[in-house]
């Protein structure tokens, strides 16, 4: 063999070698030799711990107490999230795993049966339709639960669409609430925003006439802005200045848009961003010495801020939500904080140290409804019926207060929407205060 | 001056320079009219000296090593990471190693022993344990476990060592390889870190606590700045000064300058390029890295993007300064920061030009862009090119014979493919397809002409948003609406790759990327052109008969209802493919293909043969962006819809990748890229057959990439043909037939 048939088999060689290294590492992989970091979080801050008292979650799914029998076939749901790339949402699948095992474990499953998740996760756009096609093509799941999804959501909507059921758990994008064939029964951004825009123009606050927002640039925060908080606002009379930010944006960035918004002279000053870019805005606040009057989404009150700021909020900001909150004790007058009582008990026992706020909470209630659903329609519950059976649930949706839950009939924008009424809570002196939620019965109905 | 000597230096050349200073002090007067706009300038401050310090680490590269790393900024962030995790948690993550022990534990669960298990490397060194903290609203508010000294101490030795890995490893194996090689190594790398750290502290953000004081600092007429930043500024400028010193003043630092004008140089001073090359990426990774550390409490906190990304400004900065001017670097850094700032502050001024009423987003952004473009407009071809000792072509493109019959062949096979095979290969077939485009694309502009693109996505995705927006907006039928994409695709990659008039190698690399940044930011991004409701494409169809993939099919054979994704989505791809690949072959082939080479080889020898250097590359931009056009219109067919993270300037680097790693300079190397591509074949066989899952394939492909950048610059399809290549000799030997009988492939010349 000559010197250059040497270097080819050389190269043959290392190419091998590249192949067998990446093998090797793709072992290493599949046999768990990692794992990812978790956030550090207690659970069930203003629960008590003990036992979970289950009579509560037993008579909103309907099922018996006791554990299911692992004998039995399972009931399965196709799950899928953004997982793994970034940004991704771990939490919501934190939710769906808790709520598994809380229901086979103690809630006696589905008429016995235990239920089963059957995870698609999503990093890029070709996993969303990679996802819809497994789903759509396994006659063992008749019904899609999604976490949260922001690349690959409308492909996976377009390959089920309207064959077999989808409940969308915590949308961000338009998108996810325009699909004629999916329900969502949180009031998500659309509800959250337009609710807060109707509060300010009710006067919530008083005499409302500038308002500032900074918002990020991205397909969830900029449609809100734009199509849900404005345009209500404006026709009421309210200057609004909206300045978009990227969403990797620094914190100088962060501080040079709240002063391009006029976030120091205007009424109210409004981010609607996540809660990385709320613990910017709260820093630049700070830095540029103003004090506005705050008034942001429950998306800022995540563990991060709360650990920015060494165990505390932002004090005076109003956070508007799904009307109860974790962090106010619950009251037997308002079912919905009793059940999201007894979601902090449940993380407390069977998960501690998940990150427990967020997105986790709504995708633990969404469990407990496909629990119920099918506990009333049966194991063998067809897509047909459970077709049915998602676009006529009633309610009250676990864990949340507003009703009607009326899905397609909220508002003709976004014909997803099941439930359309939220809450504001606001953050002052170290207590939180129930402005206008379940607590005071004072919901507010975005679209009404 | 007198009046004479005044008319003899006021010439017409100097008149725009002139006006330009005019313009100058009229706009900083009047900005520093404006207390608000002195403020967001001053605000701008503390992220220009983020992106002054990563510009720095890339010119300290350049000149180390002749890399120029595009991830500067991931190093930063990782540098971050590591620091979080010793001062918060007081453990030192460590990236996936391979286990040599995995495959026996492996093929023990294999053979039924479930609970064989066989020891795993840690995931984590513990170093200290954080002290108790307090509950507060539900959550665990611990105490730092290690003091700011200590983890800012460990994480300047780990990043030492990182830089000393990533030299031996990665790059002084790259000494000698083409630029092209060197980028491609680096965009690994960029993979590499960012999958890591998605992997082991996920991608959500990390509060970070204060390293530097944070009171504010109050200046005249109400303009404030945290004392963080203005720390920050300071640290970087006296960064920069002890840079321009040693290199200035020292014989280590004369001799690295020698070496970045060339390499024999340095070996004259006595000193090894190799060497030099290695103090320097110790150097750019410590720098990059602190700065990632000092940097991410003024953020307020860290995630896996937001310092990453910065990159693109920071390459700006460093391009500004042809990659050798610290003391340049450093003000164009805190330039671009400021200037940034300020565009975010005037752009919604009522004066300022708007898109449906309010500020046209992605501006700021596409400042970088604009930036460069001046500076190679101005100064194009009197950008640096470093001098090395020797350089290895690019690799061999082939002529490839009986390109008809195989391309016929194999498309009918994967037509029956397509029937017979399960839902889920029928789509990692089809996503194979649309990847094949794609990657053509730049086997035209890339493996023929040597032009670096790191914005083919971003073309393909101008063609998909103006399938949507223009052509089903406005019921352009099919195939009318795909081809108007591709066309508006060309006209938009004709104007980005003007600069390639100008400019090549990495420096084209740079443009590129902040043309894909611009054209994400600026036009997908933007509701005025993308809308908020999403962008929609409706499925083809020809003469009534709709072969999306989410219509439904009826089976040829026997009838029935197929399950979806509809065959004859794949089989219309496959067409496009076959009809690809025979165009992209015959260029190669034609006279027009020989002129490529001869640019890719040689520019001003192929000038002097007669070639149009610039005709050439205009052409091949066309050709490239109206392939990758095609390819944007499928995968909106595809998806049903197109978005803008999908097109984006990441997205783009990713697919040249791929790219490379099938074999960037032949029509089969495209194809095995196409077989790599994220949901592709490749991907499936690891996700169904390997069951590994998905968390870790970015991770594998940017190590697939480094090493094969390193190992075999042809990429799969090139080590393929060389293994077909060595079967011949071995039968040609066999038959008493020298070596010389069966050529080598050389270089290709005109």
């Amino acid at each position: 063999m000559g010197m250059i048939g040497r270097t080819k088999v050389l190269r043959a060689l290392r190419t091998t070698g590249v192949v067998a290294a990446t093998g090797l590492l793709a072992a290493a992989c599949s046999s768990g030799g990692s794992s990812s970091s978790t956030t550090t979080t207690s659970g069930g801050g203003s629960s008590p711990s003990g036992s979970i008292n289950n009579s509560l979650a037993l008579t909103y799914t309907g099922g018996k107490a006791g554990a299911a029998n692992s004998s039995l076939a399972p009931v399965k749901v196709g799950y899928v999230n953004q997982q793994y790339g970034s940004p991704s949402y771990p939490e919501n699948t934190d939710g769906a795993n808790l709520a598994v095992k809380y229901i086979n474990a103690q809630l006696g499953g589905v008429q016995g049966h235990p239920i089963q998740l059957v995870p698609c996760y999503v990093a890029t756009e070709e996993d969303g339709q990679k996802c819809g096609t497994q789903f759509l093509n396994d006659p063992s799941i008749n019904l899609v639960l999604t976490g949260t999804l922001v690349i690959g959501n409308d492909s996976l909507y377009k390959v089920l669409s309207g064959q077999k059921p989808i409940i969308i758990g915590n949308g961000l994008t338009v998108s996810d609430f325009t699909q004629a064939a999916a329900q969502s029964y949180q009031p998500g951004a659309p509800g959250v925003i337009s609710g807060m825009a109707k509060w300010l123009v009710d006067g919530g606050l008083g005499s409302v006439k500038t308002v500032a927002v900074v918002a990020t640039n991205d397909a969830g925060a900029t449609a809100s802005a734009k199509l849900l908080f404005a345009p209500p606002l404006e026709a009421a009379g309210i200057k609004v200045t909206e300045v978009f930010i990227s969403p990797t944006a620094q914190g100088a960035d962060v501080a040079s848009a709240i002063k391009a918004a006029g976030g120091g002279t205007a009424d109210v000053f409004v981010p609607i961003t996540p809660v990385q870019g709320c613990i910017a805005v709260a820093d630049a606040i700070k830095s540029l010495g103003i004090n506005p009057k705050v008034v942001t989404t429950g998306l800022c009150f995540g563990t991060p801020l709360i650990k920015h700021l060494g165990g505390t909020f932002p004090n005076g900001w109003y956070f508007g939500g799904y009307g109860v909150s974790y962090f106010l004790p619950p009251m037997a007058s308002v079912p919905a904080s009793e059940q999201l009582a007894l979601y902090e008990q449940v993380v407390k026992q069977y998960n501690p140290n998940m990150e427990y706020t967020g997105f986790a909470g709504p995708t633990f209630g969404n469990m407990m409804t496909i629990t119920q659903l099918y506990n009333k329609l049966g194991t063998g519950a067809t897509i047909a019926q459970l077709t049915d059976a998602t676009k006529n649930f009633a309610g009250p949706q676990f864990g949340i207060p507003g009703t009607p839950v009326a899905c397609g009939k909220i508002t003709a924008a976004f014909p997803t929407l099941c439930v359309g009424q939220m809450g504001i809570e606001q953050f002052l002196n170290g207590k939180w205060i129930p402005i206008a939620d379940a607590y005071n019965n004072k919901l507010i109905n975005a679209f009404g | 001056m007198n009046a004479s000597s005044l008319r003899s230096w006021f010439t017409p050349k100097r008149i725009p320079a002139v006006v330009a200073g005019i313009l100058g002090v009229v706009v900083i007067g009047v900005i520093l009219a404006n207390s608000d706009q002195t403020q967001a300038i001053v605000l701008g401050l503390g992220g220009g000296a983020l992106i002054a310090a990563i510009a720095l680490s890339i010119t300290l590269n350049y000149q180390g090593s002749g890399v120029v790393n595009f991830a500067a900024g991931a190093i930063a962030m990782y540098g971050g990471y590591v620091y979080y995790g010793l001062r918060v948690n007081g453990q030192l993550f460590l990236p996936p190693i391979p286990n040599p022990l995995a495959p026996i534990e492996g093929i023990a669960h294999l053979a039924g022993a479930a609970s064989f298990s066989l020891p795993h490397i840690p995931v984590f060194i513990t170093l200290a344990h954080p002290s108790q903290g307090t509950a507060a609203f539900g959550t665990f508010i611990q105490q730092p476990a290690m003091p700011v000294w200590a983890a800012l101490l460990i994480s300047v030795m780990v990043l030492a060592v990182m830089g000393l890995a990533f030299h031996f490893l990665i790059f002084r194996p790259l000494r000698r390889a083409p630029v092209l090689a060197k980028v491609v190594a680096s965009v690994g790398l960029f993979i590499v870190m960012q999958a890591v750290i998605v992997l082991r502290f996920t991608s959500s953000a990390k509060s970070v606590e204060p390293i530097l004081p944070t009171k504010p600092i109050r200046m005249p007429r109400g303009v404030s700045l945290p004392s963080d930043q203005m720390y920050l500024v300071l640290i970087v400028i006296a960064v920069t000064i002890g840079l321009w010193a040693l290199f200035r003043f020292t014989r280590f630092g004369l001799a690295t300058r020698a070496a970045s004008e060339n390499e024999k140089g340095a070996l004259v001073l006595g000193y090894s390029p190799d060497f030099l090359a290695g103090v320097n990426w110790v150097a750019s990774t410590v720098l990059a890295g602190c700065f990632g550390i000092l940097a991410a409490p003024i953020n307020q906190s860290i995630d896996p993007i937001t310092i990453t990304l910065l990159i693109v400004p920071a390459l700006a900065a460093a391009l500004l300064a042809r990659f050798s001017s610290f003391v340049v670097t450093l003000a164009a850094g805190l330039g671009i920061g400021m200037l940034t700032s300020w565009i975010q502050l005037v752009s919604n001024k009522s004066w300022f030009p708007k898109a449906n009423g309010s500020a046209i987003p992605g501006l700021a952004d596409a400042l970088p862009f604009v930036i460069i473009i001046v500076v190679l407009v101005l100064r194009g071809k009197s950008l640096p090119t470093r001098g090395s000792i020797e350089t290895i072509k690019l690799p061999f493109a082939p002529r490839s014979k009986g390109s008809f019959p195989t391309t016929m062949i194999l498309g009918i096979a994967t037509i029956g493919l397509l029937f017979l095979v399960t839902p889920n290969w029928r789509l990692a077939i089809v996503n194979s397809l649309v990847g094949m485009v794609i990657c053509l694309s730049l086997v035209v502009l890339t493996g023929y002409v040597g032009q670096i693109s790191l914005m083919q996505m971003a073309l393909a995705g101008i063609s998909g948003f103006t399938l949507s927006k223009v052509a089903d907006a406005h019921h352009i039928p099919f195939p009318i609406g795909p081809l108007l994409g591709a066309v508006v695709a060309v006209i938009v990659g004709l104007l980005a790759g003007v600069p390639a008039l100008r400019v090549r190698g990495v420096n084209l690399a740079v443009v590129t990327f902040a043309a894909a940044v611009t054209i994400e930011n600026l036009v997908f991004a933007n509701p005025a052109w993308s809308g908020l409701q999403g962008a929609s494409v409706r499925s083809p169809s020809l003469f009534g008969f709709r072969f999306g993939p989410n219509d439904a099919w009826t089976k040829p054979f026997g009838g029935g209802k197929g399950l979806l994704p509809n065959p004859w989505f794949g089989v219309f791809c496959v067409v496009v493919v076959m009809v690809l690949v025979l165009a992209v072959v015959n260029i190669r082939r034609s006279r027009i293909g020989r002129h490529m080479l001869a640019v890719r080889s040689n520019e001003r020898a192929a000038a002097a043969a007669g070639v149009s250097v610039s005709g050439t590359k205009v052409l091949a931009f066309g050709v490239a962006a109206f392939i990758a056009g095609i390819g944007g219109a499928l995968s909106g067919y595809r998806f049903g819809s197109v978005t803008a993270g999908y097109f984006g300037a990441i997205p783009s680097m990713i697919f040249l990748a791929y790219a490379y790693l099938g074999g960037i300079s032949s029509v089969s190397g495209a194809m095995v890229g196409g077989i790599i591509v994220a949901g592709g074949i490749l991907t499936t066989i690891f996700t169904n057959w390997l069951h590994i899952s998905e968390q870790y394939t970015l991770l594998l492909a940017g190590i697939g990439l480094i090493i094969m950048a390193i190992q075999n610059p042809k990429g799969v399809a090139g080590a393929i043909r060389d293994g077909v290549h060595l079967v011949q000799r071995r039968r040609a030997s066999t038959s008493d037939v020298s070596d010389s009988a069966i050529p080598e492939p050389v270089e290709a010349t005109v």
